[in-house]
């Protein structure tokens, strides 16, 4: 019995594992020209990156860790091999920083506002308050599901918002005709609305805090409600044309949608408590052009406020989501490697971007992590393309600033949304089975291309209109 | 999907054995199911799926057997490690309160379906305590949305999931 | 003439004597105290009365007798003595018993002070007294004795009976039990004869109906231009027998070895496919994609299946209906000939469940019917394979064996259990003996009394011979006994 199992030890893993080891050694073995010895180490440590990252041989924030470790081991001012004198290696202590990163004191923030949501059931309950006002007509019902899931998932993380609602999509779901297409828009209206929300704030998913890390790495801090005023009114013209795409092109045949929420907000003392740290925690995120307060600082008063209190308990603060933080980190490790080694500059140098338009450049970064994230993780593309991103961006001159490029990088990865693989929302909305890959593809297809139009041709003009570009 | 769990289905009776796999089709996107029609033969099953790196995730088991006992194997299967997690569910209609306080004290036994059975009771069953072991087990349980416990793996996912 | 004696010569004096002396000293010294008469009946003193000297009597008789619970209790009356009122006298002054008299008395009453008196100044006369009242004392003392003695006796009498009793309930317990336990049994018996009938109906429908299914089934495949493989798989599935769990792994594996797609090799051998050669060439008339088309072939082999299950589980249970029916009839029709084989043969169906891990192994003779009542034959067999079931604890082998001999059937149940201790054997068929400890077992294991009881009414006799590992009830039955027998509940 599985005779044919066993015969499979070629698995994408194993692959993976090898080829890592491979690409490691290439440039020991083969240098690249113009690329100096500590450039050459790094090109070893980001090939190994890729390999690792693409084929998850090893979990994602393993890959980080040994990013780190490799960081130090190799291009730090504690490097096992002596590197040459004009070379002035970071300190190691700096690769271990990578883990303490500001942005991911904001983004443990975002952690520990989520958790203490879903344990109060803020979200269920607010999400009720708030669909009220759409009624019952299928189309508004869907805008009302699809907004209200965005606006959570820029503060909690894009699956737990997805399965959460399809909690309470599902029972709807059930309930419409066998072979119903509505069935379609209602299973996809959630993860494209999670994927999309995830965009919005600093907080609301991975690759945000890889792209603001690698920028706070060279010195530029991009506030919370900086990002929000950037991303957040584009985000919801994606949304829009995504929510209007699916009741077109998926209407559900019913002319009324009953969605029930059984819940009550909680009253307890606990939860109150809450509600005002959650609260004034948003606050001050918002607020931080009048107080200047960084919002790594802000990030941090949840953390305190729910732990010394025990809102959450010593157990749930085991069980969060440190591997995202590890992950995270890595990718600030790589970056920062990669930009003290000179790698970016040689890797830039290998294409002649002088007769490339920007926004074609601009355009290539972001489909560059599209594509990616289509088929891998999205906060390994981060990791991988932000580097580059941004020292693209600098060669370019003045015409993109490294804000741009990064934020492409970090906004292309989540509009990747066209297979069940792309995202663990997208993997939710399939297993649930009321989905087809055709359709899925099809919405990721749209939701990709508004996207990137609408990031790449039109948002920069209005970022400079209005004085946000730093 | 990757190494399925396996729903062993432990009944000697071919007419019946059949009808329960009948039942139990529905699951065959997220399990394989596997019969035995003896002791000895789902101890060889047991291996195989080992072998296979397939985690049991449930076994459905008649009692009257010839040989030894539905009761009996269960009991000795507690003493297995590799079995703590796997889900134990009596179907029979000839146990007696004496094996069934023994199956429950000293094999764990998680659930009893009475024969005849009808198709609801045994899937309801099955799905409860098969998402109760993919819970328990799976690092992602994503996959088992569609065909078990939706919303409890959904639950389980919004308390535990991450973005990558 | 009175001569003056030492003490120990007046105690080897007879009663009379003594009495006479005493009597003639006290009128002596007393000058003649006047004779006192009394009836019959008649009460002398009463418990608690001072008396204030003693009673002599001269003649006639009386009795010492106390009330206890309202009750005349009397002590003494052979042994009351002539002189009365000698425990007053000893120094309680009241008197200790009634006294009535049986016959007309006559009797001296002499008081305290008189008598002090009398004594003072007789020397013999104290001897004389003295002489009485150790006389009446002992004659008292040792009919207390005696008393003592009775109410031992009498207590241990008592006890027995009370024993006796007790058993006698509890043998009436067990008796009532036991004939609970048969009624229930005769009662169940005309229930299960009542629902195997009913069963017959339906069951008649099943197998008729799933005949027709297939009959239309078969008609209707053939219609379709693609009939004779689906016919074939249709065919297929009726006619093979079920594969065994581990021959189907066998031939997945197999099947997967070669097609190197565990899925696909799954859903080949659930679609009744044997191997690639056997699947090519079932699928080429087909149309759709290759899971399409091994689909529709499955769907006709699994509906081959189904039928065939239909049918064969219909077929068992219109088996047992049979057997029930066989073995429930006639509890109360009259005695007939008796096929022994048939309700052998219907008992052990009825065990089925019981008998999954037991071999059964039958050594049956060619032999003539007997003459009894079939129901009641069925439950020797019943009680006898059902103990030898429990003896073994289910399994084990289980021999039966028939045989004319001598002009008897003999009909043995042999188990290969324990064995029953030697001491138990004497016993088993006793109405009491029971190694179950008062746990009940609904409807078998009546008990070997009973069996023994319907083996003796048929004009039989019933035996055992245990050691370890062998145990044989061998019951005689006598070959057409032509007598009526009586039947168990006579109307």
């Amino acid at each position: 019995m599985n005779a044919a199992k066993q015969n499979k030890w070629l698995t994408v893993k194993s692959v993976g594992g090898i080829l890592a080891i491979i690409f490691f050694f290439i440039p020991f073995f083969f240098p690249a020209e113009g690329l100096s010895v500590a450039g050459n180490r790094m090109l070893s440590i980001f090939l190994m990156a890729v390999a690792l990252w693409i084929t998850e041989a090893i979990p994602l924030h393993a890959t980080a860790a040994l990013i780190i470790m490799l960081n130090i081991l190799l291009i730090s001012n504690r490097a096992l091999f002596s590197l040459p004198d004009d070379f002035s290696a970071p300190p190691f202590a700096s690769f271990f920083a990578t883990l303490a990163s500001p942005i991911l004191m904001l983004f443990l923030g975002g952690f520990f506002l989520a958790d203490g949501a879903a344990k109060f059931k803020l979200d269920r309950n607010l999400a009720k308050t708030l669909l009220k006002p759409f009624g019952s007509k299928p189309a508004n019902i869907i805008l009302g599901m699809m907004l209200i899931v965005a606006v959570f998932s820029m503060f909690m993380s894009n699956t737990a918002a997805t399965a959460a609602f399809m909690a309470v999509v599902l029972p709807v779901i059930a309930k419409l005709p066998e072979g119903d297409r509505g069935r379609a828009a209602l299973a996809l209206c959630i993860p494209v609305a999670a994927n999309v929300g995830g965009m919005g704030t600093p907080v609301g998913t991975p690759p945000n805090a890889i792209a603001l890390g690698a920028l706070n790495a060279q010195g530029i801090n991009i506030s919370f409600v900086h990002w929000m005023a950037m991303v957040f009114p584009f985000m919801l013209i994606v949304l829009l044309a995504a929510w209007q795409f699916l009741v077109r092109v998926f209407p559900p045949s019913v002319k009324e949608i009953k969605i029930e929420i059984n819940s009550t907000y909680d009253r307890s003392p606990q939860a109150i408590l809450f509600y005002f740290t959650a609260g004034l925690t948003l606050l001050l995120w918002f607020t931080e052009p009048l107080h200047g307060i960084s919002s790594a600082i802000v990030g941090f008063v949840p953390v305190v406020v729910m732990l010394s209190t025990r809102l959450i308990s010593e157990k749930e603060f085991h069980s969060m989501q440190w591997s995202v933080l590890w992950l995270v980190a890595g990718g600030i490790a790589l970056g920062s490697g990669v930009g003290a080694t000179g790698l970016d500059e040689w890797l830039i140098g290998l294409v002649p971007w002088d007769n490339v338009p920007v926004a074609a450049v601009a355009g290539m970064l972001a489909l560059t992590a599209l594509a990616f994230s289509t088929i891998i993780s999205n906060s390994a593309t981060a990791n991988l393309v932000v580097p580059i991103a941004m020292s693209l961006s600098v060669s370019l001159g003045d015409e993109m600033s490294r804000v741009a490029a990064a934020m492409f990088v970090a906004i292309g990865a989540s509009l990747a949304m066209m297979l069940p693989i792309s995202t663990p929302p997208n993997a939710i909305a399939y297993s649930s089975g009321q989905v087809k890959t055709k359709q899925m593809a099809l919405s990721g297809a749209l939701v990709g291309t508004v996207g990137l139009l609408v990031f790449i041709l039109v948002a920069p003009r209005v970022w400079d209109l209005f004085g946000l570009m730093p | 999907m990757k190494n399925k769990p396996v729903i062993l289905c432990l009944e000697d009776e071919p007419e019946v054995r059949d009808a329960i796999l009948r039942d139990l089709a529905p699951f065959k996107p997220v399990a394989r199911l596997e019969a035995a029609d003896h002791v000895e033969d789902a101890k060889e099953v047991l291996a195989a799926s080992a072998a296979a790196g397939e985690p049991i995730g449930l076994i459905l088991c008649d009692h009257l057997m010839p040989g030894i006992s539905g009761v009996e194997f269960l009991v000795g299967l507690q003493q297995d490690p590799a079995y703590a997690q796997t889900r134990k569910v009596l179907i029979t209609g000839q146990a007696g309160l004496e094996d069934t306080v023994r199956a429950v004290n000293e094999a764990r036994l998680h659930h009893y379906i009475a024969k005849p059975w009808t198709a609801e009771e045994l899937q309801a069953t099955v799905r409860d305590q098969l998402t109760e072991f993919v819970l328990a087990t799976q690092d992602d349980p994503t996959p088992f949305i569609g065909v078990l416990d939706g919303p409890r793996i959904l639950e389980h996912i919004a308390a535990t999931g991450r973005d990558k | 003439m009175v001569t003056t004696r030492t003490l120990l010569e007046r105690l080897h004096e007879p009663d009379e004597t003594v009495e006479a002396h005493l009597v003639a000293e006290l009128d002596r010294l007393l000058g003649q105290p006047a004779r006192q008469q009394a009836a019959a009946d008649e009460i002398l003193f009463q418990q608690g009365e001072e008396l204030g000297g003693v009673i002599i009597l001269l003649e006639g008789q009386v009795k010492l007798y106390k009330m206890i619970n309202e009750q005349e209790v009397v002590f003494h009356s052979q042994t009351v003595g002539r002189l009365l009122g000698l425990l007053a006298l000893s120094g309680l002054a009241h008197a200790f018993f009634n006294c009535r008299t049986i016959t007309p008395v006559t009797y001296l009453r002499i008081s305290v002070e008189s008598l002090d008196r009398a004594l003072q100044h007789s020397e013999d006369l104290q001897q004389v007294f003295l002489t009485v009242i150790m006389r009446s004392m002992a004659r008292r003392s040792t009919r207390l004795v005696e008393l003592q003695a009775e109410v031992l006796a009498l207590n241990k009498n008592l006890a027995r009976e009370r024993d006796a009793l007790a058993q006698t309930l509890r043998e009436l317990q067990q008796a009532q039990s036991l004939l609970v336990e048969s009624e229930k049994m005769a009662t169940l018996g005309h229930l299960a004869a009542g629902v195997a009938h009913e069963l017959n109906n339906p069951i008649a429908a099943i197998n008729r109906s799933a005949d027709f299914l297939q009959a239309d089934l078969q008609a209707l495949t053939a219609e379709l231009p693609e009939g004779g493989v689906f016919g074939e798989m249709l065919q297929r599935a009726l006619t093979h027998k079920p594969l065994s769990s581990r021959e189907q792994r066998a031939r997945r594996t197999a099947l997967a070895e070669v097609l190197d797609d565990d899925t696909w090799a799954e859903t080949l051998v659930e679609a009744g496919l044997e191997d690639v050669a056997d699947y090519e060439r079932l699928v080429t008339g087909l149309t759709g994609s290759r899971a399409e088309r091994v689909a529709q072939l499955g769907r006709y082999y699994q509906l081959g299946s189904a039928l065939r299950n239909i049918k064969g589980c219909s077929q068992r249970i219109a088996g047992l209906v049979k057997s029930l029916r066989g073995y429930s009839r006639a509890d109360q029709a009259d005695a007939a000939p008796v096929d022994i084989h048939e309700g052998l043969e219907d008992t052990l169906c009825l065990f089925t469940n019981r008998l999954r891990a037991v071999k059964v192994e039958k050594q049956f003779a060619a032999i003539p019917p007997v003459h009894g009542h079939a129901g009641e034959l069925n439950q020797v067999w019943t009680n006898l394979i059902a103990n030898a079931l429990d003896a073994m604890q289910d399994s084990g082998q289980l021999t039966l064996v028939t045989a004319e001999r001598d002009g008897e059937v003999v009909v043995q149940v042999q188990d290969n259990g324990p064995g029953i201790p030697p001491a138990h054997q004497s016993r088993i068929f006793d109405v009491r003996f029971s190694t179950r400890q008062g746990r009940m077992e609904f409807g078998l294991g009546l008990g070997l009394s009973i069996v023994r009881n319907i083996v003796s009414r048929h004009g039989g006799r019933i035996t055992v011979g245990s050691e370890p590992g062998c145990t044989v009830f061998s019951v005689c039955l006598p070959v057409a006994h032509q007598h009526s027998i009586p039947t168990r509940n006579p109307k």
